[in-house]
């Protein structure tokens, strides 16, 4: 997040020039947005000077020419076959020609695309939802067509939560109005194709990978629980992770290759507490959950605090809660804190840490990272 | 942008130097928006815009090999864009004309039923007075106030985009806050904050 280091934002112009802040009003950024809800949650005496920023940023809002991402599509697709036809650009042959799978989610996609663009103009805003669920269809479609013969569809039509146990011993709790085909049965890889939302525990088997592939996003698993969120008709994908750790790749991005490196093919690793959305404008970024919860860990960490130092303070909300918290030690080598706390969530103890030691923090990359000029 | 994942970032424009499309077209998914957005500045003609928005990706994808690293894509795309947009617009110049500017103004405030939050009487006068005065600084000093404002630019990246020196950034904005002094004392000083933070 940038929001600015040491801020106090004590005037409307300190909020104005956050740049996080500005992206969270002018550009209706997500991840922005829960940033700067928790923060009006937690410094509930700025909320005024905050709500008259917003007033004024929202002023400030142009509504000049947009562009869907439906359009983009089709203009990526004309650069890239360009680059194809013309053989001045492509100098590397095999580069630039996706592997087969690519191509057939492209084509389709590029299909349904240019339908979608011909039959909402005008209505656009009523549409989109009945485009992106007839899009992502599509992809479901594709995968439970590739994978038929040896893979099994569960669907869920009933208005509760449903568990299902997969022959490789996972569980997934299967929200309503959601479905997914898995075809680790037979098959040597465990794969799911998801459209819905769902939590999957995860069988522990290194030599079988767990896969889950939604619409725009691939995620793979060794054990774990985490929970996927990827309705065909809304825009965010959404992976959150409570135990074990997980790795998330957007789709066009995900190569089965097994010695890469997440970060080789863009990928992000996502640990407990944290979690991975993919925007509206498909940029895929890290948080930290709304409400992480303490990690199940092997001694009771407590949260009682007698002229601690702020690094072991650190120390235990790092260990308790897996999210990573990042400090200058030199500066805060004199900080301490006393303090006896326990039921209070994540966010209401680092709020009370900070304030004791007057620091403030920001959230970036899914970790902590706590601004202070230190204690005298 | 940049900032929320950097490390994904770097990684695509390391993959896509090293030849990878897939990574190229992750790219040009990334900064399509702010592109359009930026080129439809210059002109009413949106097909040139996604012209030139093409010709600066291929150009890309042809130099991929000589390509430096960069931790400012969106500026090194803007510049390129708005060099492309000034070719067409008036041929063999690099010069942007403001004769072509689409709009009379750089900001087309969303003074609408969208915004939902300035329904009361005194930011409706505020946002009227604002718009006003924004219109009647020049294109330049909009589009300085513009790059900074909503692409995040600072005084470095701003002269480099708009191919003028750091000197001519400073008048520029010296002059526009002086007319904006008179629209609202409050409003200003938020401005005033704003533009001289970061290197401006």
């Amino acid at each position: 997040m940038a929001a600015m280091r040491n801020n106090p934002y004590k005037t409307i112009g300190d909020f104005i020039a956050d740049t996080s802040f500005r992206d969270w009003i002018l550009h209706t950024d997500p991840a922005a947005e829960v940033f700067w809800h928790n923060w009006s949650h937690m410094n509930p005496t700025k909320q005024d000077l905050m709500e008259n920023a917003k007033e004024l940023l929202y002023i400030l809002k142009t509504s000049g020419k947009s562009i869907s991402d439906e359009e983009i599509e089709i203009e990526i697709e004309k650069i890239l076959s360009a680059i194809k036809e013309d053989p001045s650009l492509a100098d590397n042959q095999t580069s630039i020609s996706p592997n087969r799978t690519v191509i057939f989610f492209k084509r389709n996609w590029w299909k349904v695309a240019a339908a979608a663009v011909v039959a909402v103009v005008g209505v656009w805003t009523m549409n989109v939802s009945h485009k992106v669920a007839a899009v992502k269809e599509s992809s479901y479609e594709t995968f439970t067509v590739a994978v038929k013969k040896t893979a099994d569809e569960f669907v869920n039509t009933t208005d509760s939560t449903q568990r299902i146990k997969l022959s490789d011993g996972s569980t997934v709790m299967l929200s309503p109005k959601s479905k997914f085909v898995y075809s680790g049965t037979t098959s040597e890889k465990r794969e799911i194709y998801l459209d819905g939302e769902a939590i999957f525990d995860v069988a522990k088997n290194p030599s079988r990978p767990f896969i889950v592939y939604t619409n725009d996003l691939v995620t793979k698993v060794l054990g774990t629980t985490f929970w996927v969120k990827a309705y065909a008709y809304k825009k965010f994908t959404l992976v959150s992770v409570k135990t074990g750790k997980v790795s998330v790749f957007k789709k066009n991005l995900f190569s089965e290759k097994h010695d890469a490196t997440p970060y080789e093919l863009g990928g992000l690793v996502v640990t407990p507490n944290q979690m991975v959305i993919l925007d509206e404008e498909k940029i895929l970024r890290k948080k930290i959950t709304d409400k992480p919860d303490v990690l199940p860990a092997p001694k009771t960490i407590t949260f009682q605090f007698d002229s601690t130092p702020i690094k072991q303070v650190f120390a235990a909300m790092q260990e308790a809660y897996g999210i990573n918290i990042v400090f200058d030690e030199e500066t805060v080598a004199n900080c301490s804190l006393s303090a006896n706390m326990g039921s209070e969530t994540f966010y209401e103890k680092l709020n009370l840490i900070c304030r004791s030691i007057n620091a403030t923090y920001e959230i970036i990359d899914g970790s902590v990272v706590i601004n202070t000029g230190g204690c005298h | 942008m940049l900032k929320y994942s950097n490390d994904t970032l770097v990684a695509l424009w390391n993959d896509f130097r090293n030849g990878s499309s897939t990574a190229f077209s992750s790219i040009i998914k990334w900064y399509y928006k702010d592109l359009f957005r930026y080129g439809c500045k210059f002109t009413q003609d949106e097909h040139l815009v996604k012209d030139c928005i093409q010709n600066v990706f291929l150009s890309l994808w042809k130099n991929h090999a000589t390509i430096g690293e960069t931790e400012h894509v969106k500026f090194y795309l803007l510049t390129c864009l708005r060099r492309d947009i000034a070719k067409e617009l008036k041929k063999g110049k690099t010069e942007i004309s403001y004769d072509n500017f689409s709009s009379e103004s750089f900001f087309d405030l969303g003074l609408n039923a969208e915004n939902r939050l300035v329904d009361r009487e005194k930011s409706v006068e505020l946002a009227k007075k604002i718009k006003e005065t924004l219109k009647s600084l020049s294109k330049r000093q909009q589009e300085i106030i513009y790059l900074r404002f909503y692409m995040n630019a600072d005084a470095d990246k701003i002269a480099e985009i708009m191919e003028i020196n750091h000197q001519s950034v400073y008048n520029l904005l010296h002059d526009a806050l002086k007319k904006l002094k008179t629209v609202s004392e409050k409003f200003i000083i938020c401005l005033m904050f704003l533009l001289t933070i970061s290197g401006l």
